[in-house]
């Protein structure tokens, strides 16, 4: 896993770093709700210095779509 | 004080790191409960909200409304507003909800329209705030509306009195006009928030879309900023005092190697930067905030280089409330500096050129906000306005005065080496009016129970809505002293608060301005309490001590005043009664208790 994706996602999240795991999507998170989700969002904005479109912000919904969405910017 | 955990305003991941460990070190602080009432999404306000106020040493706790039920919410005595009672209640009404016609339509409405949809968003968010105001004591926070940044009509929007930006305007100042009806409502106004900012980095359209979340992680950081220096005023935590250098600091180039002569200060660059920087701390000066001046230097020098460059400088020698300029340590002088203006070093902001100081002075004295100045004398300047250490929830007159009084003070201490302490202070002819607190006071003693640490027995806050409240109460006594002498008017310096019941009076409250201690002024205090006790037909009079980190010197306040422990720690008693009652200090010239002359 990418540490400092897994420490943004615990943060924002509000749980341990220990519950982000490769299979970690929104589903399986309960704390994983529209709120935090836009904090995660502002936060992986902030830590990887990049912007996600209107479009893509919704599509976050999992730690893979988040590498997925990061590793198309080169940002990770 | 345990330590400060850093994080930068503007980095969002370090306020969530430092969140991480504040909430494992600031469980068992107070609790400071938030409510915001919104008609946006405005819950991803809650880090920055929080962090805040873990700074300010509370544990946040923070209930936010129903999406746009604002109005139900205020009015609805079971709500989250009230149950539990909210210390804070933030109110942010966008016009996008409130009028959308004036927002994306304006154009199109009549006049009478405008006028009727201005109309009635204003008396909504006014019925808002007196609602939560009938039901509740928190400050309120209440956030004007944006005006548009690209007005409908274009250019001659700004023209026209009657054009979008100048009805949005009016509405504020409409809002502001409500507000003020009511004791601890502030405005908070966004536009100037967002100037600072730049609008694109305020709102984001895209949140917007997603989840009705109008703003950037940097604007709801700098609009939580705005709340905290609001906190901070509320908890008695803002600076009192700026501690400045001289050389490169109030000017260019070092007097003892340019000369009075060859320093810069002046009209033309680079003096006049620090021409601007010296009127920003008589800025500061003109709000009650104090200056001192610690300088490594030779004092004549500095004294010259005041006097030789008057006609250049905006600042006088003489308006340092302290000044030490020597060879000694900094965080020496300003230990002593804090010594003799009477404050704790956690109300000093200290601002150098040089980070040797700063850095000695951060080492030494955690407590003291040092501001490291940048290499550009340009930027000086706004340095003091962007670090929003100073503010206060009220500005009255002793604030426009009080950096006088100091002068005053400094006149009365160099006149009491001359005498015996006792002839002095008969010397001074001191008139001290001792009064139920009134609509004229009330607004003051808030202010001291809010900023007054080191003579405060109880350190207990209280916000202007909380001391009329307590004023019309039949079972308490709000008292205020007002101090003159024979070198000025010091203003309310002291508040009692006093509760009856049955056949014993407990102090609540008992406070005193620093400035005045050690005149006897607090023996009078005490000695009308017990008056006031007696006249209730109370038998005695309980007193209490909560330690703080600040108010160490009143320990033994009561017990070296005839008062006996009375079981728990920090809770002493006496009897009351026409034998026992205090007589009034015999230094002072007349003492008056509403109104009456009971003493001189």
């Amino acid at each position: 896993m990418n540490p400092k994706i897994r420490e943004v996602m615990a943060l924002a999240l509000e749980v341990p770093e220990s519950d982000i795991g490769d299979a970690c999507s929104a589903e399986t998170t309960t704390n994983w709700d529209s709120i935090r989700h836009l904090n995660l969002v502002m936060a992986l904005e902030d830590a990887f210095n990049v912007s996600f479109s209107t479009e893509e912000i919704p599509a976050l919904q999992s730690y893979s779509a988040i590498v997925r969405a990061l590793a198309d910017r080169g940002a990770a | 004080m345990s330590k400060s955990i850093a994080a930068d305003p503007d980095d969002y991941l370090s306020i969530l790191r430092a969140l991480r460990e504040y909430e494992a070190q600031g469980a068992a602080w107070p609790a400071l409960r938030w409510a915001v009432v919104a008609n946006t999404t405005l819950e991803p306000m809650a880090p920055f909200v929080r962090h805040l106020t873990f700074e300010a040493h509370r544990r946040p706790d923070i209930w936010f409304g129903g999406f746009d039920t604002a109005l139900q919410d205020a009015l609805d005595d079971t709500s989250g507003l009230f149950v539990p009672a909210a210390d804070v209640v933030v109110v942010a009404l966008r016009l996008d909800g409130l009028a959308p016609a004036l927002v994306h339509r304006f154009a199109a409405l009549s006049p009478e329209a405008v006028r009727a949809e201005a109309v009635r968003a204003v008396d909504y968010v006014s019925s808002i705030i007196g609602a939560i105001r009938n039901r509740s004591r928190a400050l309120m926070l209440v956030h004007a509306f944006e005006t548009p940044v690209h007005p409908e009509l274009g250019v001659i929007d700004y023209g026209r009195r009657h054009g979008q930006v100048n009805t949005i305007r009016q509405m504020n100042l409409d809002v502001v006009n409500r507000a003020s009806a009511h004791a601890g409502v502030l405005v908070v106004d966004l536009d100037t928030v967002r100037g600072r900012l730049g609008y694109d980095a305020f709102v984001d359209p895209r949140t917007w879309q997603i989840g009705r979340v109008a703003y950037t992680r940097q604007a709801l950081g700098a609009i939580a900023a705005e709340y905290g220096k609001a906190i901070r005023a509320l908890l008695g935590q803002n600076r009192k005092c700026v501690v400045v250098d001289a050389d490169n600091t109030l000017w260019g180039g070092v007097v003892g190697d340019d000369g009075v002569e060859g320093i810069e200060i002046g009209r033309t660059f680079p003096g006049s930067a620090f021409v601007d920087f010296q009127q920003a701390l008589l800025a500061l000066r003109d709000r009650g905030v104090l200056l001192a001046l610690c300088s490594k230097n030779d004092s004549a020098l500095v004294s010259e280089a005041f006097t030789a460059r008057a006609a250049d400088m905006p600042l006088r020698l003489d308006d340092f409330a302290a000044v030490r300029v020597n060879w000694a340590d900094k965080a020496q002088n300003l230990r002593e500096i804090a010594d003799e203006l009477n404050l704790g070093v956690d109300s000093f902001v200290f601002v150098d050129d040089n980070p040797f100081e700063v850095d000695l002075v951060r080492q030494l004295l955690p407590g003291v906000y040092t501001l490291a100045l940048p290499p550009d004398p340009g930027a000086y300047r706004d340095l003091i306005a962007r670090c929003g250490l100073f503010d206060a929830l009220s500005f009255s007159a002793e604030d426009r005065e009080r950096a006088g009084m100091y002068d005053a003070e400094r006149q009365r201490r160099e006149g009491l080496a001359a005498a015996t302490v006792d002839d002095y202070l008969r010397g001074l002819a001191m008139d001290v009016e001792i009064a139920n607190v009134d609509d004229r006071t009330a607004s003051r003693v808030a202010q001291l129970t809010q900023k007054t640490n080191q003579f405060n027995l109880t350190t207990r806050r209280y916000s202007e809505a909380d001391i009329r409240a307590m004023a019309q109460s039949s079972d308490l006594d709000v008292v205020s002293v007002r101090l003159t002498d024979r070198l000025g008017d010091s203003g309310i310096v002291g508040v009692a608060i006093l509760k009856h019941d049955g056949r014993r009076s407990t102090v609540d409250t008992l406070l005193l301005s620093c400035r005045v201690l050690g005149r006897g002024v607090e023996d009078a205090l005490l000695a009308a309490c017990v008056r006031l006790s007696a006249g209730r037909g109370c038998e005695e009079i309980v007193g209490r001590y909560i330690p703080t980190e600040k108010n160490a010197r009143v320990r033994d306040f009561y017990s070296a005043r005839g008062f006996d422990p009375n079981g728990a720690e920090g809770s002493f008693v006496r009897r009351v009664g026409e034998s026992t009652a205090d007589p009034f200090p015999a230094h002072i010239r007349s003492v008056t208790l509403n109104g009456e002359r009971v003493a001189g």
